[in-house]
């Protein structure tokens, strides 16, 4: 479970990141955060990645408050979530394959347990057949496919997406929506999706939490998005 | 335990990989290290040589003191071996009546008129010398002072060549040089200090940036600070290592070319001290060069591991 209590920040000269925002996210949800840049939708996601302080008020993820768990504590943090972002941050230099595989040697996983599941993350993601392809060679939907797929990895309890469909056209970006829906539902995991995308948020019928100038403004199970 | 050791491994790996896959940084982190490394033995070698240079126009200088005529020997031995009590004195030489008269003879051989002057005289007009080397040129006003205040002066000794001679000058002018030699080395150590630091940085820290992504998604899948820096720090021994390699073949190879005069200048011989020193010389470089290399990309990469 994800909750924030009262949380508000600010940038610089009373720029508030977000001001006095509450909200609980259950396990296995799929909410769609949604607003213009610069409404506080990253800095909710980066909050819950420890890369962000409040100024007010705490958050909570599994029951355990994010501000003070201990920096070096933050990688076990890490573990349990799997972040996507808008310009996929995959490595050029390696292929779809050592981009996921890359991420799980550094951790520390085995020889056997990588060659195990590489795979069966790209299966999930349906980039099996471009494991050897290196992302210049990928269109912008299969790149967010192994960015997810890489996001995977530690078989995270809370998917974050921020803006992942940001730099996709409307048949990519939909075919990307389709495997965040399909991730929480098969796989159970809970899904924090920011977007600005209207047409996506109002075809879904999901939660959706609206926010403007760091403000939640509307919060509403099937909802529209409405700013 | 096998954790730790994969890890090392894949550092290891990943490592190599970095240094192998990045040509363009590879090579101008590289040359980087090739110039300091380079710099660092020079300085060594240059250091060594000019201090054997030194050592040698030390060697060179003394000071006669002149005992008085009547002195006699047993006296003059005593004298002979207060000297060499002496804080700062290096050795002493005795030098008998005759030898003084032998030596005098061999100074002035070219000139016949001193040399009839001599012979005029029946008896040997030189007196016992006590030859004095002090263990550095600074120390020679010290010792003269102090043999002036010793119950010998007046009584035993004669005369001290010193003050108004030219060894005096010779003493001085040196002394001169040598502050203006060890002032310049120090500034140049504070040169090269400061640019073996902040070149090898700043190259390591231009490298850092380009492997940001990198940090950051591992950063993000939650690999620790060490599991993060750990092929960093490969990457930064390598530079070392190879730096070292590089450098230190261009250094031995420029130094054993050098033509036989620079060598005579120094009055040393360059290639033997070279050859008997090469380990030594290898050494600095190699623990400089990974020091610096490993201690550049830890400290780049922390720019980057903000939690």
């Amino acid at each position: 479970m994800i909750l924030f209590k009262n949380v508000s920040r600010e940038y610089g000269d009373h720029n508030p990141a977000l001001d006095n925002v509450s909200l609980k996210i259950e396990d296995g949800e799929f909410v769609m955060l949604v607003g213009q840049s610069g409404a506080g939708k990253s800095t909710i996601i980066k909050m819950l990645t420890g890369e962000e302080k409040t100024d007010q008020g705490v958050v909570y993820f599994q029951n355990r408050r994010i501000d003070r768990i201990k920096p070096r504590n933050l990688p076990d943090h890490r573990k349990q979530l799997g972040v996507v972002f808008q310009d996929f941050k995959l490595l050029s230099q390696k292929t779809a394959y050592e981009n996921v595989a890359f991420a799980m040697e550094i951790l520390g996983r085995s020889h056997k347990e990588i060659k195990r599941k590489v795979p069966r993350f790209l299966n999930i993601v349906g980039m099996s057949n471009k494991a050897k392809k290196f992302p210049a060679q990928m269109s912008g939907g299969e790149k967010q496919r192994l960015a997810i797929a890489r996001a995977l990895i530690n078989e995270p309890s809370v998917l974050l997406a921020d803006e992942p469909t940001g730099n996709l056209d409307v048949f990519n970006s939909w075919d990307i929506v389709n495997l965040l829906l399909k991730i929480n539902e098969q796989l159970e995991t809970t899904v924090l999706f920011a977007t600005h995308n209207k047409e996506i948020v109002n075809s879904i019928n999901k939660r959706v939490v609206s926010l403007d100038k760091g403000k939640i403004i509307r919060d509403s199970m099937e909802g529209k998005y409405i700013i | 335990m096998r954790t730790m050791f994969l890890h090392l491994l894949r550092s290891i790996k990943y490592g190599f990989q970095n240094f192998v896959r990045n040509v363009f940084l590879t090579v101008s982190t590289t040359i980087v290290m090739v110039l300091t490394l380079f710099g660092l033995g020079f300085f060594l070698i240059v250091n060594q040589l000019s201090s054997n240079a030194v050592d040698e126009v030390e060697n060179k200088i003394d000071i006669p003191i002149y005992l008085a005529e009547d002195v006699k020997k047993d006296k003059a031995k005593e004298f002979q071996s207060y000297v060499d009590n002496l804080a700062n004195v290096k050795s002493t030489k005795f030098v008998s009546e005759e030898e003084a008269l032998e030596d005098f003879k061999t100074t002035y051989k070219d000139y016949p008129d001193i040399l009839d002057s001599i012979n005029i005289l029946n008896e040997n007009p030189l007196s016992v010398t006590i030859v004095v080397q002090a263990e550095n040129i600074r120390d020679y006003d010290g010792i003269v002072e102090q043999i002036k205040r010793s119950k010998y002066a007046g009584s035993v000794v004669k005369e001290i060549n010193y003050e108004k001679s030219s060894t005096k000058r010779i003493i001085d002018r040196l002394t001169r040089i040598l502050d203006w030699v060890q002032n310049l080395q120090f500034v140049v150590m504070i040169l090269l200090a400061f640019l073996a630091i902040a070149i090898p940085y700043n190259t390591i820290r231009l490298t850092m940036y380009s492997y940001r992504n990198e940090i950051e998604i591992m950063r993000l899948v939650g690999a620790s600070n060490m599991q993060i820096k750990g092929p960093f720090l490969v990457e930064g021994v390598l530079f070392g290592v190879f730096g070292t390699i590089i450098s230190a073949t261009l250094l031995f190879t420029m130094v054993l070319s050098l033509p036989e005069g620079v060598g005579d200048f120094f009055s040393t011989n360059i290639s033997s001290y070279v050859q008997q020193n090469a380990l030594m010389i290898v050494s600095a470089q190699l623990a400089v060069g990974i020091l610096l290399g490993a201690g550049s990309s830890a400290l780049a990469i922390n720019r980057y591991l903000k939690v």
